[in-house]
Order: C-alpha cells, then sequence, then structure tokens
C-alpha cells in the first residue's frame, strides 16, 4: 500500500445524503455540524447534484462546513437501497474523496440514526491514539433485532478475514487517510452489487492491506432505523454485497484462517431490551417457504442439507434448532452457487431469506430470556462454526466440482 | 520533458510473471467462414472458453501475410493480415475482446529472417551489389563463409547458404532456404524492424515473441550465435520499446544454454522473458526414469536471472520437442524412450504432443502439468494440451501438432463447417485421440475431465504469486522418485512434493526449518500433521502429487 501523507488530526466528518432527504434531516445535519465544527474538524454534507434550494436549512461551505455534491446515476434512483440513501455510496466517494484532498480521516454519519452527541470521539481516538485505519461501531441493538448482521454477516467477516467486527455493514463508521488512499480509485465504486453497504468493501480493503481496525460505540438514540425495504430485498442485498466482495478478494481470504477480536475503544452500550420475536411465526414462515422453494434450495444444497433442512418442517417447537455447522455450510453453498450462477442471482439471494428465518427462529428459541453474555457467547459459537466450515468453502472454491447440490445445473 | 509513453492493456509492468499464457495458432483454432481454415472471426468467438479456462495471456503463432512454406514464419508482409484469416480489423476486434476479458495478447516477430517472397528480398536480389537495396540480406559469392556455423534444420537443410541465380550471389539463412537472414549490420534493417513494432505495438498488442533471435548477427570465426553484436540489436529495440511504451513484454526464443540464454534478459535492458529449453526435456527424462536427478540439475543449472525478468516454462510447442540443448546422451534416451515410431523424430527433436508422449496417461499429464505449474516462471499451455488432443506424426514436418482443435464431437470436430477435403489439415481420427473421443464439449460436459482438471490447476496457480514470482529450495530426500520443492514469497510457503514413478513411494521430507507449521493440502484444502523436528513422513501414490501451503496459526 502507498504511503499516505495524512494529518492524524485532522478528521472530516460526513453525512451522506439522498434526493429523498426531508426537512428534518438537513436539520439534524446541521445540527450535527454545529455540534462538532471546530479546529480540525470538518463537517462535509453531500447531496445529490442539481440547484441547492434555500431555507432547507442545509449547512453551506463556510465555517468549517462544505457542502458537496455528487451525482446521481438513473441507475441510482432506480435500485433504492435498503437503508433508502439512494446513491450513498457515490455521496460517501464525494466525501472520501475531500478527506483525501485534506489529507484528513473521515467519519461518517447518517444523521437519521444517531444523535450527535460524544460518541464521537470513541472514533477520533480509535483513528487518532489507536492509528486505526477502519473503525466500525457498536451498537446496542439486541441481537434479536440484528439477526442478519449476527447471524450472517458479522460471523461470515470474522471467518473470511480474520477481524471479529460486530457491524461490518453500519451506516456509521470511519477510515483512516490511508485507507482512504488506497480504495478511492478502487473498481468496487463502479460495480452495483458492491454500492449499498460499500463499507463492507471498504472493511474488508482494510483488511486486505492487513490494516488496523477498530470499533468504537455509536448512541443510537430512539430514532427509526430499520430497514426501509423488506427483509427478502435487504438480505438479497446485503448478501450481494458480500458474495460480490468474496469474489474480489479471493487472493485475501483464502490465506485467513481463525479470527481475533478488533481493538474495542469505549464501553461497549448494553444491550437493549429484547424485542418482542414470535419464534413460532418465524418457523413457520420456513415451513411454508419449503414447499414452494424447497426446488430451489436442492439447485443449491447438497443432499445432507436437503434433509437437515426438511427435518425441520416435522419437528416440534421445542427441536427447532438449526445445528452452526449447517447453518455456516448452507451459507457456504449460496456463496458457491451464487459463484457458479447455478441459478439467477436474484433468485439465489432472495431464496436465502427462508432458511434465515429459520436460523433465527432456532436462536431465539435457544436463548431467548438468556442474559446478554449468555446470548454473546452463543453467537460466539455460530463465528466458530463459520470459521472451522471455512475449508468446505475454500476446497469446494478451489475445486467446484466439489460443488454437489441434488440437482446440478450449472453454468460456468 | 518527456514524452507520454502508450500505455499497455495490463495494470502492472511485470504481468507476466503473474501469467498463464495460451499459444495458438489462429489457422488451427476456429473456422467462422467455412473455408476450412481458422480465422479471427472464430477465435472471437472462442475467447469466453480461453477466458473460462483462466488464461491471462495470448500468444499467438504469425498470421501475417507469408506463402506459408514454414507455416507463417517466412513472413512476406509484417503490417498485414494474411486474408486466410480475417484482416486488421478483425485481429483488432480480437485484440479489443482479448483486453476487455482481462487477457494480454503477444504476437510474433520474425525477425532473423523473412519469406523470399518480401519486397526487401525481392528488391535485394535485383540491386546492385553494394547497395543499400541489396545490403537488407547477407550476401557472398562462395558458400564458404561462416564455415563454423551448425545447420539446423539437418533434415532439409544442407547448407547454411543458397545460390541465386538472379542475385548471382550465395545468401545467408539459418532455417530453410526459402528464408533469407536479414543483414542487421545495415541500420536499415532495424529502422525498418523498429517501424514494424511500433505498428503493432500503436495498435495495442501486449508483447512480442522475438523469433530466433540468437541468429540475428554474423561474424567469420564464429558460430554466429549469440553475438555481441546480436544482443546490441536486441538492446536498441528495448530502448526504443521503454521510450515509447509502457507495460510491453519481450519474449526471446533462444534454443540455447541457461548461460547463453540469460544473456538475453541482459541488465534488464533486452528481453523480459525468455524459453527455458533444457528443463523442458528433462521434465520428460526425469518421469521416464522415475528419478528427479535430471530435473533438479536443469534447474540447479539454471542462472539467477534479474528481479524483473522471467522463465517462460513449456511442455510442448508448434515446433518439435527439441532435444538441441541436451548431452548426446540424453537425446538417445529421449529417442529411446519417446519414439518407438521414428517418424516421430524430426531434425533434433520429437514431433508429438503432450498426450501421445505420455502415453495418454491421465496421471502423467497431471503430473508433468503439476510440476510445470509449481516451478519458477510462466507457464505456456498449447493448445489442445489442456484437453489431451492427440497428432498425426504422417503428416510432415511439424503439421502433425498443428491440426485443428477438437471442439466437438461434430463433422469437422467442431472446428469448421467446410468439406473434410477443404480443410488445411486433416483432424485427429485415430481411435484412441479422434475428435470424437477428445474434444471440448465432452470435457464440459464431464466434471472429472482432463479439461476441469485444468481449469482448477490454473484457477489455482493464479490465486498464489508465489509461483510465478517466488524463490525456489529444492529438497533433497533419499528417495529420488521423489521430487519436492519448497517457494517462497513474502509470508507465503508453499512445499510442492511429486512423486516421478510409476508405484506408491514413501519419503522422508527434512522440514525442521518449517518447525510448528501445518501443511494445508492446497487442492482440497486438507490441515496434514504439523511438522515437528523429526523428518516428516509423507506417502504418494502413483505419479501423485502434494502442493501444500504452510500455514502458522497464531500468525
Amino acid at each position: 500500500m502507498p504511503e499516505i501523507a495524512q494529518d492524524v488530526r485532522q478528521l472530516i466528518i460526513g453525512i451522506p445524503m439522498g434526493p429523498d432527504a426531508d426537512d428534518a434531516t438537513g436539520r439534524r445535519a446541521s445540527a450535527l455540524a454545529s455540534a462538532t465544527v471546530g479546529e480540525n474538524r470538518t463537517v462535509v454534507v453531500a447531496r445529490p447534484g442539481g440547484p441547492v434550494s434555500a431555507g432547507d436549512g442545509l449547512p453551506r461551505t463556510g465555517g468549517g462546513v462544505i457542502d458537496v455534491q455528487y451525482t446521481l446515476r438513473p441507475q441510482d434512483a432506480q435500485d433504492v437501497p435498503y437503508h433508502g440513501v439512494a446513491g450513498r455510496a457515490r455521496a460517501i466517494h464525494a466525501i472520501l474523496t475531500q478527506a483525501h484532498a485534506a489529507g484528513a480521516a473521515c467519519l461518517i454519519v447518517d444523521t437519521r440514526a444517531a444523535e450527535p452527541t460524544g460518541w464521537i470521539d470513541g472514533f477520533v481516538q480509535a483513528l487518532t491514539e489507536d492509528q486505526a485505519d477502519f473503525v466500525g461501531p457498536v451498537y446496542g441493538r439486541h441481537p434479536f433485532s440484528s439477526g442478519l448482521t449476527h447471524g450472517i454477516l458479522a460471523p461470515l467477516f470474522a471467518a473470511l478475514y480474520g477481524h471479529r467486527l460486530q457491524y461490518p455493514v453500519a451506516l456509521h463508521f470511519a477510515c483512516s487517510a490511508r485507507l482512504i488512499g488506497a480504495v478511492l480509485d478502487d473498481p468496487m465504486w463502479d460495480r452495483g452489487a458492491a454500492l449499498p453497504a460499500i463499507e463492507w468493501g471498504l472493511a474488508s480493503a482494510a483488511a486486505a492491506a492487513s490494516l488496523r481496525m477498530a470499533e468504537a460505540p455509536v448512541l443510537t438514540g430512539t430514532r427509526e432505523d430499520r430497514p426501509i425495504l423488506g427483509l427478502s430485498t435487504t438480505a438479497a442485498q446485503l448478501l450481494g454485497v458480500v458474495f460480490a466482495d468474496i469474489e474480489r478478494q479471493v487472493r485475501v481470504w483464502q490465506r485467513v484462517r481463525g479470527s481475533k477480536p478488533v481493538l474495542r475503544v469505549g464501553t461497549s452500550p448494553e444491550h437493549e431490551p429484547a424485542p418482542a420475536v414470535d419464534a413460532a411465526a418465524l418457523a413457520e414462515s420456513f415451513r411454508s417457504a419449503y414447499r414452494d422453494l424447497h426446488g430451489v434450495w436442492e439447485e443449491v444444497l447438497p443432499p445432507l442439507s436437503i434433509l437437515q433442512w426438511r427435518r425441520l418442517t416435522t419437528v416440534s417447537q421445542d427441536a427447532f434448532r438449526v445445528p452452526d455447522s449447517v447453518w455456516a455450510r448452507t451459507v457456504y453453498d449460496f456463496t458457491m452457487g451464487h459463484r457458479l450462477r447455478v441459478i439467477p442471482r436474484p433468485d439465489l439471494l432472495h431464496s436465502l431469506t427462508p432458511l434465515y428465518l429459520a436460523w433465527l427462529a432456532s436462536f431465539v428459541l435457544e436463548t431467548q430470556g438468556a442474559p446478554a453474555e449468555a446470548i454473546d457467547a452463543r453467537l460466539a459459537r455460530v463465528r466458530t462454526a463459520f470459521e472451522q466450515e471455512k475449508r468446505y468453502l475454500v476446497s469446494q472454491w478451489r475445486w467446484p466440482e466439489r460443488f454437489k447440490p441434488v440437482k446440478l445445473r450449472r453454468q460456468r | 520533458m518527456r514524452s507520454m509513453r502508450l500505455k499497455g492493456s495490463a495494470e502492472h509492468p511485470a504481468w507476466y510473471k503473474d501469467a498463464v499464457i495460451y499459444q495458438l495458432h489462429v489457422r488451427s483454432f476456429a473456422d467462422s467462414n467455412g473455408d476450412g481454415i481458422g480465422d479471427f472471426p472464430g477465435l472471437l468467438r472462442r475467447l469466453d472458453y480461453l477466458s473460462d479456462l483462466g488464461i491471462t495471456c495470448l500468444w499467438l503463432l504469425p498470421f501475417f501475410v507469408s506463402p506459408l512454406r514454414d507455416d507463417g514464419y517466412d513472413v512476406a508482409d509484417y503490417r498485414q493480415v494474411n486474408a486466410s484469416y480475417g484482416t486488421l480489423d478483425d485481429f483488432q476486434t480480437v485484440l479489443h475482446a482479448a483486453h476487455d476479458r482481462g487477457m494480454q495478447v503477444i504476437i510474433e516477430l520474425a525477425l532473423n529472417h523473412t519469406s523470399d517472397q518480401h519486397p526487401w528480398f525481392q528488391r535485394a536480389r535485383r540491386a546492385a551489389p553494394g547497395s543499400p537495396e541489396r545490403a537488407f540480406y547477407v550476401w557472398s559469392d562462395t558458400d564458404q563463409r561462416f564455415a563454423g556455423t551448425r545447420i539446423i534444420f539437418v533434415d532439409t537443410e544442407p547448407s547454411n547458404w543458397t545460390w541465386d541465380a538472379e542475385a548471382g550471389a550465395y545468401y545467408w539463412h539459418r532455417f530453410f532456404s526459402h528464408q533469407p537472414d536479414l543483414n542487421y549490420d545495415n541500420p536499415r534493417v532495424l529502422e525498418e524492424m523498429l517501424g514494424v513494432v511500433d505498428f503493432w505495438l500503436t495498435m495495442g498488442i501486449d508483447g512480442l515473441r522475438l523469433d530466433a533471435v540468437p541468429y540475428l548477427v554474423e561474424r567469420e570465426g564464429t558460430s554466429c550465435e549469440n553475438l555481441p553484436e546480436t544482443h546490441a540489436v536486441i538492446k536498441a529495440m528495448r530502448r526504443h520499446i521503454d521510450a515509447h511504451y509502457t507495460n510491453r513484454m519481450l519474449l526471446a526464443e533462444a534454443n540455447q544454454l541457461p548461460a547463453q540464454v540469460s544473456a538475453y534478459f541482459g541488465s534488464s535492458d533486452e528481453c523480459h522473458m525468455a524459453y527455458h529449453f533444457p528443463l523442458m526435456p528433462r521434465l520428460f527424462i526425469g518421469i521416464h526414469q522415475e528419478n528427479r536427478e535430471p530435473i533438479a540439475d536443469a534447474l540447479v543449472q539454471t542462472p539467477v536471472i534479474p528481479d524483473d525478468c522471467q522463465w517462460a516454462l513449456f511442455l510442448r510447442n508448434h515446433d518439435e520437442l527439441t532435444l538441441e540443448m541436451v548431452s548426446d546422451e540424453e537425446r538417445d534416451y529421449m529417442y529411446l524412450a519417446y519414439t518407438a515410431d521414428p517418424e516421430a523424430r524430426l531434425n533434433l527433436g520429437i514431433r508429438r504432443r503432450l498426450a501421445p508422449l505420455l502415453g495418454n496417461d491421465r496421471r502423467r499429464i497431471e503430473l508433468m502439468t503439476a510440476l510445470l505449474f509449481s516451478l519458477p516462471g510462466t507457464p505456456i499451455i498449447y493448445y489442445g494440451d489442456e484437453i489431451g488432443m492427440g497428432d498425426n506424426i504422417l503428416l510432415g514436418d511439424r503439421h502433425g501438432v498443428r491440426t485443428p482443435m477438437q471442439w466437438s464431437a461434430d463433422v469437422n470436430a467442431g472446428f469448421s463447417t467446410a468439406p473434410a477435403d477443404a480443410l488445411f489439415s486433416r483432424v485427429i481420427d485415430d481411435p484412441v485421440y479422434s475428435y470424437q473421443a477428445v474434444n471440448v464439449a465432452a470435457q464440459e460436459a464431464d466434471a472429472a475431465s482432463l479439461l476441469h482438471w485444468m481449469r482448477n490447476m490454473v484457477a489455482l496457480r493464479k490465486l498464489f504469486h508465489v509461483f510465478g514470482r517466488g524463490s525456489l529450495e529444492i529438497l533433497p530426500p533419499e528417495n529420488r522418485a521423489i521430487f519436492a520443492h519448497v517457494r517462497r514469497l513474502g509470508d507465503d510457503v508453499l512445499l510442492c512434493v511429486a512423486n516421478l514413478s510409476r508405484v506408491p513411494q514413501p519419503v522422508q521430507l527434512e522440514l525442521r526449518d518449517f518447525a510448528g507449521a501445518t501443511p494445508v493440502e492446497m487442492l482440497g484444502y486438507t490441515s496434514f500433521p504439523t511438522i515437528g523436528a523429526t523428518p516428516y513422513p509423507l506417502t504418494l501414490g502413483p505419479y501423485g502429487y502434494y502442493w501444500f501451503e504452510l500455514q502458522r496459526f497464531d500468525a
């Protein structure tokens, strides 16, 4: 990685805004700007190009606030990402470009989901005192309400890249000037599949370059930060990001074994109270989907996995458990199916959702009422399963003929 | 101020170090217009096949205007495409399509000689002795000059001189008599050739294979090979390319001893790559003798080359398996071992493809390919060898290894829709290697085929830059049927072990330097027992091989 001139004290706080940003979002951006702008800190607000209307409450150039524009492509407006900010990746690129020009680090903030309070200092500390290059967030969310992250994304990132980032996909994250310089010209910015969660690609790029990773708490307050789109579309988008990155970084993740915790700055927020989750309804969703989708799954999963998933359609709720190894292998089989295009990729990505619901039902049934430490320990076992089963993925990746779903319709 | 240099298609200047090169003849690959001759539009349609195979660089045999008395190495116009293969536009379409697929393209520069039909020669033979036109070639009133120079094509050429009645003089040729050697003592020859280089590099090609490069200049009292004046010509060409272009590559064809070949790298101021000719026959000797010594010797004797230079490794190519660079004893051994049919011999070599040479034994083909891929250098795959194509030694010269690519069991092997008697060459139709039995379509459909195996091995090799860039350390186990070596690049350490024998073999490897590391078998990603202080035991099946990553899990 080339040496990038960086001033570790300089921080740009970037606020990516989509075309639909409302007045409230604008006001929150303004508030954040006035609360954080100061010596060595600059707020950059990125908005889609076009005339700027007066009176929208957005900060203007001057006083440590920079207003930059990015080009929203027609495709960006059509493919609304799960978080609802069309063009977010292009906005982030515009912000990082500003940071790069200043030799500064950059913290990306989503003003819809976080109060502009003192938590920013944790990121600053990670970037400056701890010299971290990628800083991910730690939220106080209960795992039941962020199952995609805890059940797939975090264990997969740990298994692939060896870093136990709790939220490899998140609306808040920070990059060092060094990382920004390394990724600004990366082809991932032009790959549609990477755009809904560009931060995954930035984190994997940091891991690929053996840069330092850290985490810092984010206080999200009470704002609504749930996905804008449905679960199936959200899952399909996020897994599309991840699978595309796996193809891009094949030379990296195949060298990694095991994982290590990342540096944690500050105190982790307490788990929020567990939301009410109807595990029976989740399990029933899976059973219903099995009737419609088992033919599709047979084009992705091997006979043993199909038998184990089928068994779940008949067991009682007490026995409704998805073994960690089956879950990890299933995700890896979908990774291979995506790579080999065994069925159209959108169909493949959407068809994983009911299996995820089954995993979530199993997880909820197993950990409902358990203390936070026990839930964290249970999630650690999920992560370990992804790491142990990684050889299953590597073996098939290197020798695709070992990928043997029930119905093989391979298109290489 | 520095002038702008034209960029090549590759991102990295040393792209050739990580390349997997596929050598093909446009004429033999795919015919799009049904005239029986392969062409560029046909190649265009097959680029996805090559991309799927994992190829990163195409090496195209000569496709220029030529009377085709030496399969295109007798060039009559360096700037035009032979009409049988298409047009210059067709070539450019292929070039851009290859670049779009992330493949580089290198072409031939037959710079030692032209066809006797080239306008330069026609002009020279009619020009007055001593004139600049005449001086494009090497003339003599006697056929006794340069008497110490060996004849290369011993089966067909009695002398390196041929009398030209029109010129009233002898002209010099190191190859066929219809291929007069250019005279690089005449500065205008190099000037013209640099114009040819500019023509193709400006178009966007990524490299040039310099054909027959040791023979450019002649001097009395020498072998007329590898002379300092010849190196000066190459240096001048490299200077010209470096001044005007980036990320382009020169590949030297110098069928010489390693020390002489390495001179063609210069001090990184001549060619970027050169063939490792002595290694290839010794791989065949090693596997036949079930003894690693011939292979290890060739590697030990390989000179160190500049960091940005690279050996080109191959098992077979479009010529005979050349035995010029082995000892007389080794050559006799190769003939006895590999040419039960005397028709297979040509000049100082063997005109057979890989599969027939190895008795169509899948395990031996895999082992030899695994060796090729694991040794320091860039591997070159000859078209058709990825499916185990056969040959036809009765077709004369080297035509038997240049037959149509076997795409399917359809008529003419799917190569062409022309009537069979219109094909430029017969397809292979013997019982073992016929296109009905050996073809791409059948192997695509068979997950256990050689084609699938080859595709996976190419991908695996590409995953580890240590293969193309790493150091080499040969291990000396007691069992000589085992060839084991270590490759290192940064944190990547690979251990490659091969059983050259037809029966299972045990081996104890001295791996104390790697104590604590766990060998992870690379094809199946299976962890083997951790290496300790005592010799590491392995057992390999017949013609078996292992590639291990030596991993340290506490890293």
